[in-house]
């Protein structure tokens, strides 16, 4: 599975509105009917950021290129600590529960 | 340019539209009418006729006059017309044909590409069958998309602010609901609802029945019964219920419309619209609960909807209007023309398709989910019914989907696979779309994994691949139902009687037509071919080769089957065959797979007969 913040090219702070100009400009880049495959790899992204908890799981669970457990869980702490969630994407998961 | 005209395909009424200085047109016939009605006939003297005149001579000939095919589109069924029976497909195509026929004639020169528009709501099985229409009529169906969508391609793509539309298209034969987000230069559609069967014929069969019921008690007889009274009351309440849209009370008057001991009796009966709009309100619940669900669907709320469009003649009703204003809380917008947006929809997307302009780029999705058939739990139950989805229902297109399943018992060394399109877990209640089986499994414990990976493109066809995991071992199969029960032989047949009744000799496109290689079409040798085809995913050799030994194949597991039932003579005859078929299939000799997969199938067609 590709990392949804790079098969849409921005950055993992970006927020909800600008995760959508990004995507809506892709998809006039790369339309359905056009360039298919690439489509749907732009959409999945979408869908994989555009919801405030999978944004967040992401953000914390983004696939890794390292292979064992220890490499996987020093990688893990190290996102922990440097990820930094975007203020909207807090507010929303909050508003959720 | 090339032209591609806009077709909108209806139950009632059909019209097709062009890009005309950048806007789009109906072309009028030669009356200035711009609706074609979907009524096909022949005449006293047996010449076929579409549109006006067949629907004016339904009333008094209504064994020669097919009315409403629309509905019967993507059954395997026929009708009768005169002493010859047609597939809805090839009714389809006589209205399509006078279609193409009316823009040729506006435009001077020959057209053979069109944009078809369906409900939201068709399944693939009528989708085909559309687009089979289309072929029969001479055209190549470049697209086939939503008739909710094309509506909303005739709103301006580029808003101030980000919009939502809801459609509400209730058209004569078929109910759409879509919600549609449009947003700088992109529509998307968000999720869509419908039926397939409701629409104003239906508010005409209950209006209908009201009368005839009235008129039963009153002298004792059916007006249901006689195909002429029928079809004399049926004109009668279609006239009464558009002039319901503006009355408050109209009069049902025919004479002469029975006979009782040689005297004969006139219908009189008024309606009042609060009765007639008692009638139809259990069908415009039925919308209602749609409405909802595709709301539910997108995630959305009455007031997050910023516009609510009405598609559809039957969206005329006055009492439509009242309940979607109570139910959205808004009122809705009839702006643009019911009956003529959806084919100016069509045309727009064909200019789009044609590249004449930089306009809306669309994102459609489909209506239904798609799942295959498993061992599973419905309601704590154990079942072998299971559907397990795979493309969820409004998934944007073109969508792919991989789920993993499992043999169930040890040394398991074939699968069937069964496609269902529905939204029951249910199997039993979900409309079978294709089946075929993959053979030679690893002989492994229960549990064998076979991927099963669904494509569906933006026209509906769906490509369907099994693979055993451990092996690689992999089975792939293109569904397209109506071109699998609508073989190549039934097909000539079928444009050469439509040449006939046109009154068209032996026709200039027909030829190439058929062995076009046009990427879009869905044209032998691969299409008519469904069950049980075998090919590795990873076969080498051109596409023609993995075609026709595709096409060897599944005839030769036609064939096989065909083999216990066929008489000695026969039997002997395949079977010679099929071996010839096999090593030339190992060959991958394309030209000699089609030569003798030409003669099976005739072998195959003769004893289906028989």
């Amino acid at each position: 599975m590709n990392d949804p913040y790079e098969v849409l090219g921005i950055a993992t702070d970006a927020d909800e509105a600008a995760i959508r100009q990004r995507y809506l400009e892709l998809v006039r880049q790369f339309p359905p009917d056009r360039a298919p495959e690439r489509f749907t790899a732009i959409r999945a992204a979408f869908d994989e950021l555009r919801d405030p908890a999978r944004r967040i799981q992401n953000l914390i669970l983004r696939p890794s290129r390292t292979t064992t457990l220890d490499a996987l869980t020093h990688d893990l702490h190290a996102r922990l600590r440097t990820a930094r969630l975007p203020l909207d994407t807090l507010l929303a998961l909050a508003d959720r529960s | 340019m090339e032209t591609i005209l806009g077709i909108d395909l209806g139950t009632t009424n059909s019209e097709v539209a062009i890009i005309r200085n950048g806007q789009p047109y109906v072309l009028p016939d030669d009356d200035g009418q711009p609706i074609l009605p979907s009524v096909v006939g022949l005449d006293a003297q047996g010449k076929l006729i579409v549109g006006r005149a067949a629907r004016n001579q339904f009333v008094l000939a209504p064994e020669r006059t097919v009315i409403s095919i629309k509905r019967k589109m993507g059954e395997e069924t026929r009708v009768n017309l005169g002493d010859q029976q047609y597939t809805p497909q090839e009714i389809s195509a006589m209205i399509l044909r006078t279609l193409k026929q009316r823009a040729e004639k506006a435009l001077g020169h020959e057209v053979k590409k069109a944009v078809i528009t369906v409900p939201a709501f068709f399944n693939e099985a009528q989708r085909a069958a559309t687009r089979e229409a289309g072929e029969l009529a001479g055209l190549d169906v470049v697209r086939i998309i939503n008739e909710p969508t094309a509506a909303v391609l005739t709103y301006d793509p580029h808003p101030p602010e980000m919009q939502r539309l809801l459609v509400y298209d209730l058209g004569g034969g078929t109910f759409d609901v879509s919600i549609a987000q449009v947003e700088a230069g992109v529509v998307e559609i968000l999720a869509s609802h419908g039926d397939t069967h409701l629409g104003g014929d239906d508010f005409d069969q209950r209006l209908l029945d009201h009368v005839a019921d009235r008129f039963l008690s009153e002298h004792g007889i059916d007006l249901r019964d006689t195909p002429i009274s029928r079809s004399r009351l049926l004109r009668a309440v279609e006239d009464a219920k558009k002039a319901l849209s503006f009355e408050a009370v109209v009069q049902i008057e025919e004479e002469f419309i029975a006979e009782k001991k040689g005297l004969p009796l006139n219908l009189k009966l008024e309606v009042v619209r609060a009765e007639y709009e008692a009638l139809i309100e259990p069908l415009l619940v039925k919308t209602l609960s749609c409405l909802d669900q595709a709301m539910e669907d997108a995630q959305l709320t009455a007031n997050q909807i910023q516009k609510v469009v009405l598609v559809g003649g039957a969206t005329r009703t006055p009492f439509i209007h009242r309940l979607l204003q109570e139910r959205l809380g808004r009122p809705v917008h009839s702006e643009i023309e019911p009956d003529l947006a959806v084919a100016m929809g069509a045309a727009v997307q064909g200019a789009l398709i044609a590249g004449i302009d930089v306009g809306p780029v669309l994102v459609d999705i489909t209506p239904h989910t798609l799942g295959i058939e498993a061992l599973g739990e419905i309601d704590g139950m154990l079942t072998p019914f299971y559907r397990a989805p795979v493309i969820e229902r409004n998934t944007p297109l073109p969508a792919t989907r991989t789920e993993s399943f499992g043999t169930i018992s040890d040394g398991q060394d074939q699968a069937q696979i069964r496609v269902f399109q529905g939204e029951s877990e249910d199997t039993r209640d979900d409309v079978l779309v294709g089946q075929f089986k993959i053979e030679g499994l690893a002989k492994v414990e229960a549990g064998n994994q076979i991927l099963i990976k669904l494509a569906l493109d933006l026209n509906g066809m769906l490509n369907v691949t099994a693979t055993e995991r451990l092996t690689g071992l992999s089975r792939h199969v293109t569904i397209d139902n109506a071109l699998e029960r609508f073989r190549t032989t039934e097909r000539t047949d079928a444009i050469d009687r439509l040449d006939a009744l046109f009154g068209t000799p032996e026709d200039e496109q027909f030829e190439d037509q058929e062995y076009g290689d046009d990427e879009d079409r869905i044209l032998p040798p691969s299409a008519y071919q469904v069950l049980g085809a075998v090919a590795s995913e990873e076969a080498n050799g051109t596409p023609e080769q993995r075609q026709a030994v595709q096409f060897g194949q599944s005839l030769i597991s036609k064939a096989e089957q065909c083999l216990p039932e066929a008489n000695p003579e026969d039997a002997s005859e395949l079977k010679a065959l099929l071996t010839d078929l096999r090593k030339a299939v190992e060959k991958r000799a394309t030209a000699e797979i089609h030569k003798i997969g030409t003669e099976v199938e005739d072998i195959l067609f003769y004893m289906k007969d028989n």
